[in-house]
């Protein structure tokens, strides 16, 4: 596994107090959650972030991390010290407490409590021996997909680590693949709901479920809001100006559409029901960008020169003055 | 490997009793009523929720634990992360 440098993540000093610490991990975590910054691998940084404060910002934690010395590069290949003793019982911070999922092997291998529960934890049967039974709980997770898997349907596979009972009756932590189909028509912002993938039940009662919100991966082309989309579509000004019938692209194949003549920069035009194939369509807003060809040919700065003399055009007649 | 759950798709539409939420979102009722009482979440009649409640609640959620917010932040970076992403719609960019 790879040596994580937790002090070059958080760009502190080996020496850093923990208020500098702290500090250091606020400001990365406002710049990198990925509630708030929607750049393609600010999640990542953020769990990067996140697992270096859960180590340096708790004192026993950062001590034993501190033992493994200052010899390795981040990134480098890591094997524990053989001294490194398994069993000591590290606290899990209770305020920012992160799914287990969001640490790295590194972390799991160092600090993590999967080894130790595996080791002795034991899920403790009702008191008295009584049996009791209680629901398992709900689990919740992510899925991220591509847009186009909303026109066709699809099939997604979604890695997660879920607790589960195994036979000694010892709660673990598991991972899963779970094969999740993705319907025609699902709109980011909607839940899948899949029962009885949550969280085990005790005593024999049923599994909590799994809610998995639905969010689509950024487009090159096409943005979704609810189940409508957009496309900035680049035209010529010849085709703005006379009309024009011209060839666009939609996650279903391309269609034709006309643009009328004297189409100004930004209008709109809507391709009905090319959205996205709810129960009800939504539409596809074509937003004109208009392109002008540069003037590096003498033939072209002919044209425009033309243009220029022939045309009683006044780009500012609407400032005054 | 698992497949062919049981699986239903929760949009706008489908409401969802308390209890339910607060299993969905692995939170308690004090947390949410207290998210009601600053408008996080509103309650359609019948003290029911629509489902897309389940992932303001849990922004919420993250975003009160990664920054150590009280209630009124929460409400107020919600908002404030709602009118980000209706700026950004506008200046068309994905």
């Amino acid at each position: 596994m790879d040596y994580k440098d937790y002090y070059k993540t958080l760009g502190v000093d080996r020496k850093a107090t923990a208020d500098e610490i702290k500090q250091a991990f606020r400001k990365l975590a406002r710049k990198y959650h990925p509630d708030i910054n929607k750049e393609p691998g600010a999640e990542a940084t953020f769990k990067d972030v996140n697992e270096a404060n859960e180590v340096l910002s708790d004192p026993e934690k950062r001590k034993a991390y501190d033992e493994l010395g200052s010899s390795f590069a981040q990134g480098q290949n890591f094997r524990p010290p053989p001294d490194w003793d398994h069993t000591r019982d590290f606290h899990q911070s209770a305020g920012r407490r992160a799914a287990p999922e969001d640490f790295s092997d590194f972390f799991e291998e160092l600090f993590g409590q999967q080894r130790r529960q595996q080791a002795g934890g034991r899920a403790q049967p009702g008191a008295g021996g009584q049996s009791f039974r209680m629901r398992g709980e709900d689990a919740q997770a992510r899925i991220i997909v591509p847009l186009r898997d909303s026109f066709t349907g699809a099939e997604r596979q979604l890695s997660l680590r879920v607790p589960e009972v195994d036979g000694a009756g010892q709660v673990i932590q598991r991972d899963k693949t779970l094969n999740v189909k993705i319907p025609r028509g699902l709109v980011a912002g909607q839940v899948i709901r899949l029962k009885g993938q949550g969280g085990p039940g005790l005593g024999g009662a049923a599994a909590g479920d799994l809610y998995l919100e639905v969010e689509f991966a950024p487009d090159p082309l096409f943005r979704a809001e609810g189940k409508e989309l957009y496309l900035d579509l680049p035209v010529a000004p010849w085709e703005a100006a006379l009309g024009a019938q011209v060839r666009v692209p939609t996650p279903s194949g391309p269609i034709m559409l006309k643009v009328p003549p004297n189409s100004a920069p930004g209008r709109e035009l809507r391709a009905k029901g090319r959205g996205i194939p709810a129960k009800e369509p939504g539409d596809l807003h074509v937003v004109l960008k208009i392109v002008l060809p540069a003037a590096d040919t003498a033939r072209a700065r002919e044209l425009y020169e033309q243009m220029a003399r022939d045309l009683a055009f006044d780009p500012r007649a609407g400032l005054g003055g | 490997m698992v497949q062919d759950h049981d699986m239903d798709i929760l949009d706008a539409t489908t409401l969802m009793e308390l209890d339910e939420l607060c299993r969905a979102c692995g939170v308690d009722s004090a947390w949410i009523n207290e998210m009601m009482a600053h408008g996080v979440v509103e309650p359609q009649p019948g003290m029911r929720f629509s489902a897309v409640s389940i992932i303001r609640l849990r922004k919420a959620r993250r975003l009160e634990q990664a920054f150590s917010l009280n209630t009124s932040g929460v409400a107020l970076a919600l908002d404030l992360l709602d009118e980000i992403e209706r700026l950004r719609a506008r200046l068309h960019q994905p």
